[in-house]
């Protein structure tokens, strides 16, 4: 194929070389036709055909993680959905060339984000920010995107969160008689509060464990032995348990029950949702392009929903790492300090009224101006490193 | 083109090493270039579903143009002996 391309562009060249610039000398005719051979060679290595020349159709995809027994969190099944293959095509491509921006991270790279379109459009974006320190990379693609929405972002750099003292009281668990702990709620590490997330399961050794932001427990250096405190409201604290593993790039904190209380896949809604599985990388892209909203709930901002702004995003604005497979939604203001640690859901349309599915965590916001989302997470890309779930 | 009569390249002014300097600058800096183009051209047809003989058009347009326009600016750096 690409050397049917090749003699068509010889043959355009020779046209021009001896059409339109007859002082075109060989050196520049050759590097011409080496230049053609290289794009037709990085655009054939990109994959472009994969979409360029989708079928039409369908194809299945798997959406979701379901229980099927929603008293048994390791009874999960794949959910799956027929979606457009010119769709899916663009979609998956979208994610490569995501997974490609991240790894190469150019100058100023601060990170980037899939944005499906709608199943009609049969389209993906990748938005991609970078710095303003990156100043020579952001005016060539400023340059080259004149006139076309590319989503060239310019990301303020801003020296500190400006977050004042929580104004609201946060949630508190009210009732734990059951023996179980419920989610949304505040829960304390030694030197910070968080939101307790839903019960996250070890399919291996079928251990279910507390969950929170691993950035709550500030100032130590390493979380594992640190005690997570769950207030009550009008009661003594209890002890949670311990933190058995601490995961810095996915800001996740697990913690092992110490008997008093189970951790629960309840989130204390005002309709009090169950949570029966998660939303895959797929799943989340499908929600984007029917338009639909994540919800969650915070030990401080409570209950918010939001449109998703992008999904397997990589996000390089805080700390010295990248953090991948993250989900952008809604606006800075559904999320701040103790809010972290809660997921972000959405309701199940194949199961009860209640049930709802986990899309990700909620570990922190944007603070620069042009932007507004939450990102954290996705419970997708926690299940894809270490095997937890939902 | 303008100021190309006398076709004196780096090799006269600036012997070998600086040849061979300018020729791997050059193709380091095409390389760049026409990848930044591919992966460009690649996020907007995901973005609109514009067909695909509009891809392979643009892309080696692009090239043809991209290669016309630094010919005058690698003979202006040459002639000038910089």
């Amino acid at each position: 194929m690409s050397g049917d391309y090749s003699a068509r562009l010889v043959q355009r060249l020779t046209n021009l070389r001896d059409g339109l610039e007859p002082g075109m000398d060989r050196r520049e005719f050759l590097r011409t036709v080496v230049s053609g051979g290289y794009v037709l060679g990085v655009a054939s290595y990109l994959g472009v055909e994969d979409f360029l020349s989708a079928d039409e159709g369908e194809v299945p995809i798997v959406t979701a993680l379901v229980r099927s027994d929603p008293d048994d969190p390791f009874s999960l099944e794949e959910r799956t959905r027929d979606v457009p293959a010119e769709w899916y095509a663009a979609v998956t491509k979208a994610l490569e060339i995501n997974e490609y921006l991240a790894t190469v991270g150019m100058t100023g790279y601060l990170g980037s984000a899939v944005v499906p379109g709608s199943y009609s459009s049969q389209t993906a974006s990748v938005s991609v920010g970078i710095s303003s320190e990156g100043r020579s990379t952001r005016e060539m693609i400023e340059e080259i995107a004149d006139g076309i929405s590319i989503n060239a972002e310019t990301i303020v750099e801003v020296e500190e969160m400006e977050d004042g003292p929580p104004s609201t009281q946060p949630r508190v668990a009210t009732n734990v008689d059951s023996g179980v702990a419920p989610s949304g709620v505040v829960c304390e590490t030694p030197s910070s509060m968080a939101t307790l997330a839903p019960a996250l399961y070890d399919p291996n050794t079928e251990q279910s464990y507390f969950v929170t932001a691993e950035h709550a427990f500030e100032g130590v250096s390493d979380p594992v032995g640190e005690p997570l405190v769950l207030p009550i409201d009008s009661a003594e604290p209890a002890q949670l348990g311990a933190v058995e593993y601490a995961y810095p790039v996915e800001d996740v904190a697990v913690v092992t029950p110490n008997g008093d209380l189970e951790p629960s896949s309840t989130i204390d809604t005002p309709s009090s949702a169950r949570v029966r599985g998660q939303y895959t990388r797929l799943g989340l892209a499908d929600l984007v392009a029917r338009d639909e909203y994540l919800e969650k709930v915070g030990a401080l901002t409570g209950h918010t929903t939001g449109r998703i702004q992008g999904i397997d995003a990589v996000t390089c604005f805080t700390d010295t790492f990248c953090r991948r497979g993250q989900i952008r939604w809604g606006g800075e203001m559904d999320l701040t300090d103790g809010d972290s640690g809660s997921v972000s859901f959405h309701e199940d349309p194949q199961g009860a009224a209640d049930d709802v599915l986990v899309a990700g965590f909620n570990n922190a916001r944007t603070w620069w101006p042009g932007q507004s989302y939450v990102w954290g997470i996705g419970a997708y890309k926690l299940t894809e490193t270490h095997g937890y779930h939902f | 083109m303008t100021e190309s009569s006398t076709d004196d390249r780096g090799a006269a002014r600036g012997g070998p090493l600086r040849t061979l300097w300018d020729a791997v600058v050059r193709f380091v800096g095409d390389a760049l270039v026409l990848t930044l183009w591919v992966v460009f051209l690649t996020l907007v047809f995901l973005e609109t579903a514009w067909p695909r003989w509009a891809f392979y058009g643009l892309l080696l347009g692009g090239v043809a143009v991209y290669v016309s326009i630094t010919v005058p600016w690698i003979r202006g750096r040459s002639t000038s002996g910089r």
